[in-house]
């Protein structure tokens, strides 16, 4: 964001327009890189991100301003309140599907901004190629077709030589394989947070 | 792989596109049913937070420019556009209480009490100020003579025309009595 430090002073002194910009910068990747993530569900992620600004707006005269900027700051922020619904809903049932855990040790350090968050989207994907690399190739090759290149059902298990039905418990093999081979490797799969 | 998970087609019923996105609900129904024709039970959790986590990788779980700017204007701009002084719920509990203790202050208060004898004696000069000035008195008395004279006759003329309106509004009505 141009002039963000003007901005978020802007914001900080009551400009609504100012605060609006804030959001609009960085709303979208507080979703996909932190939320979805931590959650595992996009209401969730939905409901933390209304909340996150709402607070970020209340809070943000105690905000001091540092060279990365204000979106390490958000990004606590909506951090706290994913925890908080966590704990609020019971931890155990809302985490459901949530990986966070796995982008954590992808990459070396927390991610200060949206161009470091990528990038470190980046590194997981080398990361999964290597454990890929670990597993049986069946297992991963159904994992490459069916989640990353996004081939249909039936191109999956065309190519695999198998019946679609089969395909599902191959997809359940594989995924069970990679969780075993991550655990291997000492990577924090299936953690809580 | 059993014989048996070859002839099984346990989803094919949603839409495969490649709109399926990071935490679309087919990945657990897809890990559910290979689950089941694996002859397991339980939690498929673990499974489908590694399935989310290629997807990610894969492409990121976007947030729409249409629910971007939706949660911005329904949700979250109401909550931080400060709310007017007259809309204020406090105002229409605070604004009641006050009016109607004014009310009973300008009521309950003794207008002469304001000047208490003792206040009257350690402060000739608001006595002063209080009473109005010999000359103003006087031409004020010197008013209200003419204006009490000229008003006293125009009292009178009413009171006159009055008794002559209800004299004859008698007069009629006992005439009309009489021939009925």
């Amino acid at each position: 964001m141009p002039d963000e430090r003007l901005v978020v002073a802007q914001a900080a002194a009551g400009d609504r327009r100012a605060f609006e910009q804030v959001y609009r910068a960085y709303a979208s990747t507080l979703f996909s890189y932190v939320l979805v993530p931590m959650l595992g569900d996009r209401d969730d992620a939905h409901d933390c991100l209304r909340e996150t600004f709402v607070s970020a707006h209340k809070h943000l005269g105690t905000f001091v301003w540092q060279d990365s900027g204000i979106y390490p700051w958000l990004k606590t922020l909506a951090k706290n309140k994913a925890r908080d619904l966590l704990r609020a809903s019971g931890r155990r049932q809302r985490l459901r599907g949530a990986f966070e855990e796995h982008l954590g040790t992808a990459g070396s350090s927390e991610p200060q901004n949206p161009a470091e968050e990528e990038l470190q989207r980046g590194a997981l994907r080398v990361r999964i190629d290597a454990v890929l690399a670990e597993l049986n190739p069946r297992y991963a090759q159904v994992l490459r077709l069916r989640l990353l290149e996004d081939r249909s059902r039936e191109e999956c298990a065309t190519v695999l030589e198998v019946k679609v039905g089969t395909l599902d418990v191959l997809l359940f093999r594989a995924c069970k394989s990679f969780k075993a081979a991550c655990d291997k490797q000492g990577l924090a799969v299936g953690a809580e947070l | 792989m059993s014989p048996r998970n070859a002839e099984h087609t346990p989803v094919p019923s949603r839409p495969e596109s490649a709109s399926e996105s990071v935490l679309d609900p087919a990945w657990e129904d897809a890990l559910r049913a290979g689950q089941a024709e694996d002859g397991e039970q339980g939690s498929v959790d673990a499974e489908l937070a590694i399935v989310h986590l290629f997807r990610h990788a894969r492409a990121v779980a976007p947030l729409a420019p249409l629910a971007l700017d939706r949660i911005w204007r329904a949700e979250i701009a109401p909550q931080i556009t400060p709310v007017p002084w007259w809309r204020r719920r406090w105002l229409w509990g605070v604004v009641p209480v006050a009016a109607t203790a004014a009310l009973l202050v300008v009521v309950l208060r003794d207008p002469s009490a304001d000047l208490s004898s003792a206040d009257a004696a350690r402060s000739p000069t608001l006595i002063a100020a209080a009473s109005p000035a010999p000359s103003s008195a006087s031409a004020l008395e010197r008013q209200f003579a003419q204006l009490e004279g000229d008003a006293r006759r125009e009292l009178g003329g009413n009171v006159e025309r009055g008794r002559g309106v209800l004299r004859s509004q008698l007069l009629a009505m006992a005439s009309k009595g009489d021939t009925q």
